[in-house]
Parts: C-alpha cells; structure tokens; sequence
C-alpha cells in the first residue's frame, strides 16, 4: 500500500515533466531549404476567402487564391485567372478565362468555378461576410459562354467594377473541392495560387508548401509559413533575431530602430486608410456646420498626428486618403486658429463651450487623440468626457446615430474613389458606414454619377467636386494618412511590399 | 466509491447548465451582436439584419437557449459565428496548450512551493523562514500580466539590446523555451500560495508527537521530515492546488494574451469579444467541467492519502 | 463538503463565540489583547504602516502630488526618471509619479467598494443560507456553486463588456466575482457560532431570526469576515488592475494602474518605466493589504500562528 502510493507519487511528478519536455519536441523550425517564415498581426481564422473580413486571414488567402484580375502595386487592375475582359454593354462585362490552369486538387479551372464562387458567396442565406462588398453583381444573370468564357453583369453600371474583382473578398475557390469538404472548406483550401495548404495550427500558425503547377510557373521558395504574432513589438523583436523573415505592421515606435538595423530592411508604404474624428451631424451641438467648423479650427492636427500616430501616419492632407486616386489636394483643410473658433461657436450660440462625448473603442491612438482634444478644447469651455465601447457596440451605436463624436479609419481596399467616398457620406449608408449621418443632396448627386461615368477623366473631376463639398460640410476632422512598414531580414531577395498590405510572395525568394 | 463519483458527476449537470444559462444571458444582453462584427464595416443595416438570421440571432432569448440545450444533449456545441468552425474542434485544437501551461506552471509552482515551504517549516524563525514567507507574499502581491511584461522586458527586450540575442522568446508556442516565461507568470502566485500552506501545514505536523517520537527513535532529520512529516502535511497543500487550479485557468487567460500562447484562454477573450457565443459558451463549458473534475479528484486525493476519510465514501 | 478557503481559517468557531452576549468590558480587553499582538507582528505592523502611508497619500493627492492627473505638455514626452520628473513621464509628458499618486485614488476606492459589494450581498446570502439552512441554503448555495463554475476573472471580463467598459461598471464586476467567496465564507462562520448555547437562549427569549443574525451571529462571525475582506481587497485591486489591462477599465484620463501599465505596454522597449511603476505601485499596495490580513488572522486568533 505505501509503496504504491509513493509510486503514484513519482508517477505524478514524471508525468508533469514529461509534458513539460513534451512540447519540447513539437515543432522546431526543421531545417528545411527556402523556407520563408512570415510574422502577421493575427492568428488565421479561415482559409475561406469569401468568409472572412479580417486582413491577416486575406494576406494568406492571397497566397493560396488567384482572382479573376489582380491589383498590381501601384493599384491598377492586371490579369490574373482571367486573361482579358471587354464591357459587352454598360452594366455587363465579359471575361476570357485563362486555360490550363490547375487547382491544388490537380482539377482544371473553369468558367463553372467563377459561376460557383460569386453565386455562394452572394448566396444570402450562406451568411458570408465577404457579400456585401460584391453587392453590385447581379448574380441570377451570371452566364457561361463556353468553359473559358464567361459574362457577368452588375445591377447598375459600375465604374469600379474591376477593382471591385481584384479585392480579396472575390478569389477563387474550387467547386468541386467546396462540394467536397463542405463546411470544413476553410481549414482545407482548394485554390490556384502558388501555394498550397500543408498544415494549419490553429491558433500558431499556418504552414503552406510550394504549388508546383501554379500557372505563373513555382514560386522562389519550397515552404511559407505564417506566424501569428499579435504583440508588435514581438514582430519586432522576431525579425530582428531572425526568428522571422518578413515582420507585417511594425509599430511605429520601431520604425527607427528597424531603419537603423543592417540586417533588416524596412519597407514603408501609404497604406489606403484614413484616420479621422467625427462628429454626429444630426446631434446637437454639431447639427451646426459653425460648431464642426470651430473644432476643425480648433485642433492642431499636425501635433495629433505626430502624437497618436508618429512614423506610422503623415498628418491628413485632404477628405480621403492622399494615395487613392481622385484625391484632391487643393481642398480647405481648417488650419489652427483659435480665434475664428472662438467666433464660430459664439456665432452659433455656445461661446461658453459645451460638454460632449467622444466616443472610441480599445485602441491607444485614438485614445491619445482623445487625451490630447480634451486638453486642446478645454481652452474654448469645451468638456470631453471619454467613453470607449467595446469594438461591437461601438460599431453599433455610431451606425445608430447615438454618438455626439467618434474616431474612425477608413480603409478604401480597392484604392477607388468610390469606396473611399460613397460608403461615408452617400445619405443611403446612414445606418451603415456613414457614421457621420452626413445628409447632402448634391454630394449624394455627385457619387452616384461618380459611380455610372465611364469616363476616367470626367470621374475625377466629379469626386473632386465631392471632396470640396465635404470640406465646406465639415463632418469629420481627417488626422492622418496611415502609413504601414515591412521589416525584412536582408537575406530576402524580391520582395515588393503592396498598398494593399496583401503582399505577394510568389517571387520573393531566400538567399 | 464508484457509486459516490458518480453521484458527484450527476450533481455537476445543474451546475454546468446554470453556469450556460448565465453565460448565455450576459452574452446575449451584450450590446453590439455577431453579425456586426463579422460584416465589413460597410455593411447595411440590411446585410446585418440578414446575417443575424443566417445566425439566428433573431430568434428571442429562450428560444435561442433552447437551441443551444438541444444541441449540447447531442454533443454539440455549434459552429463559430466568425469562423464557422466546429466549436469542439475549435477547443480540441487549442485545449493542448493551455493544458501544457497548466501543469507546466503547476509543477514549477508545486517543486518551487513545497521546497521553500519545507525550508520555512524546518527553519521556522530564522532568516530562511523570513525570506520564504516574504518572497511569497510578494508573489501573492503581484498582478501576473505585470510580471509578464517584466520578464519580457528583461529577458527580451534588454537582453537583446546587451547580448545581440534573445535569451527567451517573447511570445510563441512550440518549445520548452516559449513555455518558461509563460508558465513562471502563470505558476508565481501558486508557488507562493503552496510555500505558505506547506509551511503552515508543516509546522502543524512536526508538532505532533509521533514526529517527536520519530525523532526520540533516532531516525536522520531527512527521514523525519520527508517521510514522516510531510506525506502527513500534504493534504492541505493537495486541497489548495486543486482549489486553486480553477484561479490557474483563470488566470491562464492574461498569460496567454501576453505570450501569445496559442490556448483556449486567449480564444475565449477573442470569443467574447467577437461576441462569438457558441465559443464562448463552449470553452465555459470546457473550463468549468475541468474544474469540477479537479474538484473531485481532489476529494478523491483525499481518501488516498489520508485512509480516515475514506471510510465516508462507502 | 468542507468549505475552503483561501487562508484555511473559517470553519472555526472563534474564541470570540465564548464570550457571552453583551459582555463590553470583556471584549475591550479582548480588542486590547488583539491589539498588542498585532503590534508585535513586525510585518503585520510594516504592513499597517504601508498601508497608512498610501491612505494618507490618496486622501491628500491633490497637495501630495507634483503635478495633477492629466498636465499634458507634449514637448516633454517620454522623459526618463530624472530629477524634473522622479518616475519619467508619459507619451503625453505627463509626470508618471503624479498619475500614479493621483491613481492611488481609484485604486483604494476600487479595493474598497468591490469588496464592500461582495461583503455585503454575498455575506447576506451566506448568513440566510447558513442561519436557516434547509431549502434556502440549498438554493443560495447552487447558485454560488454555478457562479463559482465559471473561472473568476473570465466571468468578469465577460460581465464588465456586457456592461460597458468603465470604471463603475469594473467595480460592479469585480464586486459581483466577490459575492459567492464571502457567501461561502459567512455562512461557514454563521453556521458555527450557530450552534452556540447563546443563540439558542435569545431564540427560547423570543428574539426575531433578523434580530439574532444581527445582533448575535454577525458580530461573533466578525473576526473571519474582517481577516477575508483584508485579503479580498488585495485580490480586487489586482482583477480590476487585470481587467484595466484588457481594456476593460477606467476612462481616460483617469489614472488607473491597471490602464497606465496597460498604456505602457506598447512604449515597453522605448520608455519602460511607464510599465514599470505602475505595477511596483500595484504591488506594494497589495502585498501592504496582506501583511495586515495575515497578521489581523493571527491576532485575532493565537491558535492559528506558529
């Protein structure tokens, strides 16, 4: 009896350190030849590409997916699975498919899979997220002319349609590969890109191997591995000893210190995305274009910028982000005068200030925006209290109209005009992206021609004319430009960071 | 025996349901919902209204409950809003790691406890015993996420800047050396819970007097302790370590984040703040069915270790 | 099933209990007598002294600190500890020492109000449960069991964003997370003094249930409680610090030490003393309440020191 109970004992004790000594074995980065290991901001959550609407699962899907167009770095439209395409009328668009394509399934790719994939994806009862970006298309008049040819038409003319296509939300996936796994597609992806699905641990990392076939030929390296890594300065930390390759979105605080370092190059690129406070225009006080425009004059928004945001953000130069074509730089941006401040609000009745709320959710920068406003207007009477909401409710409340003002960033994926200007301030989105409630007969005018004029020249003149509105309306405060850095160790040969932040790894290669 | 575990296993089926039902109803009375959080930020209220009945998120509360009871009776916890993933596949995928952290840190806690819990025993008053009982207390004192950040500071962060290397990674899981920052932040406060019951416990048993008379035998001061003062101490300590493990799981949550440890800690905050509820409540679930199987293997523990207790079970 | 708790001291009837009702001359001797062991406890006393020190600190913020909670001057950030600023200052160049002296504030308030919430719901249940006993206590103990199923501080999180993250809603949380502990711990303790001949005696005088319990069973259980409440406060400070760092905590700019640690996280590399004191600050106040919870335990009951 004693002795059995101190062999329990030692039992007890052995088995602990055998799991200690356990997880020791699992996975050292084996010495394998061209492996490229990847540290992302985020842990997968599917290699679905129409289920998801987080960046760091699309970079990945990027690599396992090809389009029907793809975006090339500078933002314009190139072939990818299709190989031309012509507007067979103003709201129908026609493409050739390329041949003898190959999913990783070894199955040729067809005009069926492109029919698959846009019908489910904008299947409502499917419950994709990826639908309402791919809204526009008129899915019952989808048509296959012949297996490499195929005709697909949008409920309205579509100007942006393309770019529209080349988003991650519209990648390819095998039909007979989604018949097949069902559910359980996106922890088995079936797809034409240059690599394909080797192993996915969950929560750690996904781990993708070289698609010999791809029709643009192999890619450089035999292994690509993406890590998730959710604290930044442990990306940092990671490409700087090497244990990474490629870091994504190097907080700013390393910018310096990265730029600085032999063994690392660091790509900095305009990311899409503009950062911004905004006010409810239906609320009171800031129903009155005097109040918005008090506060505009009011802030010192190269110091919020410089601030909140340091290396990673440029302080704003106009109503959208400056690297989105149509952008309009010549736009009144309220430069810091106190005075005519002062003037406005006494104008508008509220020369002994007010008490609002700001309203933000979990994130340091806007905090620090938020800090700093309540030190800056605190010289006009104004009182900030601050309210952070969590990221659901926060979304919810500013879609409802609930907020007094807010801060937001928008990120026009496509790099259109239209996906920078329709979704915020079209009076049609209140209730959905335009949390600034801005209702303008002649702006909503302007972006709806924006969206049916085919002509490339008289659209820019057309969202310039909307920006300009836009300024004069005050609904938001634009604080920066975002600005995003790769770091990576310089034994990497070919790589070309995106504005996209999708960047693409099939002629990256290892020296 | 068998009839009283199961009896226990039988009265743990209210607790667990009332334990989803509250769950259930925080999540549910959550502002925001799923369908928000997993639509583009330009989604209509229109698209939301059409996720949230591919969701059934419509659906009024019990019915939704209702929902939920159904398909756990035939051992289903759903799917992941976000993901559409299996939730059990979702925690069998990341149940692993947190269970390696788990014991990692319990045995660390368990060795470095019951060590200087002894030395303090033995040692009672003197300079040995202060030093036990003061590093514990400052074990107990400190918030867990703020040691984390400590060690990856010095282990990390200054070390690299002096030696050109990192000595421990910062974050990451695969290795014995991702796992010992982690399972030190998680294991401190057990260790200095376990010193101080041991100590206690210890003091307790060596004045007893079949101790003294081990003594008057003759036996070497080794034998005293170990064998005959300690096997005698250890049920107290076997109490608090299981007790405790639920505070370890809790506690597991903050570690993971810090580290990135790939577990179903930091899973359920993603969940919860996701508002991902068939996750949330799977991983509850998970956690609370661990907890009251600890429970009762420590009151199992009991009757091996000390034959007196034994005796109710029958 | 034995009731566990974390220091072991519950479940004994105090010595306390012996002293029959009424008796004021024999418990000053007795608060007396607790007192003078507890002077001679030098950590207990250390810890007392801590413990003055941060209330003298909070109370007296405004005068104590340098500078006040949300100075900004931007054209001074991220100093480090010099003699201009004894802690460094922020990414907004605010003075971490004064944040952290103004922080001291809310840290107390939280300690205190969360245990108080925890205190007084749950140690009312627990002595209805352990007083009455029967399907009462059956009631009002499954429900702390199922409370108690769902880890603490997991609970918490998900309580604090179903409310919304602030500081008043934090102190509900936190406070909520106490109730089952005290419950459990109150009624244990009500349970013993219970059964002492003096309550049976008011009971056969005809004094009313309500009556007994507070006048009778709550005074005599009042040594454990005030043992376990010291130590909670520590345990609070540390969850809500906890919750703070999630993001889940006080608004800006308001100085908590769980928020201002959290903030520091980001800067940990560049500034790494604005991570750094904050939870040095976290720490002492915490340890500052356990040293006087361990020596309150052994004062008020010479049995269970060694």
């Amino acid at each position: 009896m004693k002795k059995c109970r101190t062999r329990a004992m030692i039992f007890a004790v052995a088995l602990g350190f055998a799991v200690l000594i356990g997880c020791g074995q699992t996975e050292e980065a084996a010495v394998v030849e061209s492996h490229l290991i990847v540290a992302n901001f985020a842990e997968t959550q599917t290699m679905d590409p129409r289920a998801v609407e987080d960046t760091a699962s699309h970079w990945i899907n990027n690599q396992i997916f090809d389009g029907l167009v793809r975006r090339t770095d500078d933002m314009g439209v190139e072939p990818a699975l299709a190989t031309d395409w012509r507007f067979v009328d103003d709201r129908t668009i026609e493409f050739s498919l390329r041949q003898g394509v190959l999913f990783h399934n070894g199955e040729a790719f067809t005009a069926r899979d492109v029919k698959f994939t846009y019908e489910t994806l904008l299947d409502r009862e499917a419950g994709f997220a990826g639908r309402s970006r791919l809204a526009m298309i008129d899915v019952e008049n989808i048509e296959i002319i012949d297996d490499y040819t195929i005709r697909i038409p949008t409920n309205e003319p579509f100007a942006a349609v393309l770019t529209y296509l080349a988003h991650s939300s519209s990648l390819i996936v095998s039909k007979s590969a989604v018949e097949q796994f069902g559910a359980d597609f996106g922890a088995n992806p079936v797809g034409t890109g240059p690599f394909k699905l080797s192993r996915w641990d969950r929560g750690t990392a996904v781990h993708l191997e070289r698609f010999d076939e791809h029709w643009r030929g192999p890619a450089q390296v035999e292994r690509l591995t993406f890590r998730g890594v959710p604290e930044g300065s442990s990306r940092t930390i990671e490409v700087e000893t090497g244990g990474v390759h490629v870091a994504q979105t190097i907080p700013e605080t390393d910018f310096n210190r990265l730029r600085d370092n032999n063994s690392v190059e660091l790509h900095e690129y305009e990311a899409m995305r503009l950062h911004y406070i905004m006010f409810n225009t239906q609320s009171p006080p800031f129903d009155d274009v005097r109040v918005r425009q008090a506060i505009s004059y009011a802030l010192d928004i190269e110091e919020l910028a410089e601030v909140a945001y340091g290396d990673a953000g440029s302080p704003a130069r106009g109503y959208m982000n400056s690297s989105i074509w149509a952008f309009n730089p010549d736009v009144y941006l309220y430069p810091r005068n106190m005075d005519r401040a002062r003037e406005l609000l006494a104008e508008a009745g509220y020369a002994d200030g007010f008490r609002m709320t700001m309203t933000i959710n979990d994130d340091a920068p806007r905090q620090t925006i938020a800090e700093i406003m309540g030190s800056q207007l605190r010289e006009l009477g104004i009182e900030i209290d601050i309210e952070i909401m969590e990221w659901g409710a926060y979304l919810q409340m500013t879609a409802g109209g609930e907020h007094h003002m807010a801060q937001l960033a928008w990120l026009a994926s496509t790099g259109d005009p239209h996906h920078a200007l329709h979704p915020n301030y079209f009076s049609g989105n209140i209730g959905a992206a335009n949390r600034s409630h801005t209702v303008l007969p002649e702006l909503d005018e302007l972006l709806l021609a924006g969206v049916r004029e085919p002509d490339a020249a008289r659209r820019e003149q057309i969202y310039r004319e909307a920006q300009e509105l836009i300024s004069s309306f005050a609904p938001i405060i634009p604080v920066a430009d975002d600005r995003e850095a790769v770091a990576v160790r310089s034994n990497v040969t070919g790589f070309v960071p995106s504005p996209s932040g999708y960047h693409m790894f099939h002629e990256v290669g290892l020296d | 025996m068998l009839r009283y575990i199961f009896k226990r296993l039988v009265s743990l089926i209210p607790v667990l349901l009332g334990a989803t039902f509250i769950v259930f109803a925080i999540m549910f009375f959550t502002p925001g919902d799923p369908a928000t959080l997993m639509l583009p930020q330009d989604a209509t209220a229109e698209d939301i209204a059409i996720m949230r009945e591919v969701l059934g998120l419509n659906q009024p509360f019990l019915i939704q409950y209702r929902d939920f009871l159904l398909r756990l009776v035939q051992g289903d916890l759903g799917n992941s809003f976000r993901t559409g993933q299996s939730v059990i596949g979702l925690i069998m995928s990341r149940l692993p790691a947190t269970m390696q952290l788990a014991s990692a840190s319990l045995v660390i806690a368990v060795m470095i406890g019951l060590i200087a819990g002894i030395i303090a025993a033995v040692r009672q008053y003197t300079v040995w015993d202060g030093g036990a009982m003061f590093t514990a207390l400052l074990g107990v004192s400190m918030p867990n996420f703020w040691l984390g950040l400590m060690l990856i500071l010095f282990f990390s962060v200054f070390w690299a800047a002096s030696f050109g290397y990192t000595l421990l990674p910062a974050s990451g899981y695969g290795t014995l050396r991702h796992m010992i920052m982690p399972a030190i932040v998680l294991g401190t406060a057990h260790a200095a819970f376990i010193t101080r019951i041991t100590r206690s416990s210890m003091l307790e048993v060596l004045r007893q007097d079949y101790i003294r008379m081990a003594r008057a035998k003759g036996l070497s001061p080794f034998q005293v302790v170990v064998v005959h003062a300690l096997r005698n101490a250890l049920m107290p300590v076997v109490t608090i370590v299981g007790l405790r493990f639920g505070v370890l799981l809790g506690g597991s949550v903050v570690t993971e984040r810090i580290f990135a440890w790939p577990g179903i800690g930091r899973l359920l905050i993603d969940a919860v703040r996701a508002q991902d509820y068939n996750v949330v409540q799977g991983i509850i679930l998970t956690y609370a069915i661990i907890f009251s199987l600890v429970t009762l293997a420590v009151d199992l523990l009991y009757a091996f270790i000390d034959p007196r207790v034994k005796t109710r079970y029958r | 099933m034995a009731i566990h708790v974390r220091n072991q001291t519950t479940g004994e009837s105090m010595p306390a209990a012996l002293i029959s009702v009424g008796a004021g001359r024999k418990q000053r001797t007795r608060l007396e007598e607790t007192w003078r062991r507890f002077r001679k406890n030098k950590w207990a006393m250390a810890g007392m002294v801590l413990l003055l020190f941060l209330a003298v600190v909070a109370i007296g913020a405004d005068f104590v600190a340098p500078e006040g909670l949300d100075d900004q001057q931007l054209g001074r950030r991220f100093l480090p500890p010099s003699a201009e600023a004894l802690l460094g200052t922020d990414h907004l160049g605010r003075d971490i020492l004064s944040r952290i002296i103004h922080g001291s504030r809310l840290s107390l308030s939280i300690g205190f109000i969360t245990t108080s919430i925890g205190l007084l719901i749950g140690g009312g249940l627990g002595a209805v449960a352990g007083y009455y006993g029967g399907s009462r206590d059956q009631a009002i103990m499954r429900i702390m069991d199922v409370i108690l199923a769902i880890p603490g501080f997991i609970f918490a999180v998900a309580l604090v964003t179903a409310l919304g993250p602030n500081l008043t809603n934090l102190m509900i949380a936190v406070g909520v997370n106490s109730i089952p502990y005290f419950a459990r711990i109150i009624r244990s303790s009500v349970m013993s003094v219970k059964e002492n001949e003096y309550i049976e005696a008011a009971r056969a005088l005809g004094c009313s249930h309500t009556w007994i319990i507070l006048r009778h069973v709550i005074p005599n259980s009042f040594a454990p409680i005030l043992v376990q409440a010291t130590l909670r406060i520590g345990d609070t400070i540390i969850i809500a610090a906890g919750l703070s760092f999630l993001g889940l905590g006080a608004q800006p700019p308001l100085p908590e030490w769980g928020a201002m640690l959290s903030g520091g996280r980001q800067y940990l590399r560049d500034a790494w003393w604005m991570a750094t004191f904050p939870g040095i600050a976290i720490m002492f106040t915490v340890l500052a309440f356990n040293l006087v919870g361990d020596g309150l335990r052994d004062a008020l009951d010479p049995r269970l020191k060694n």
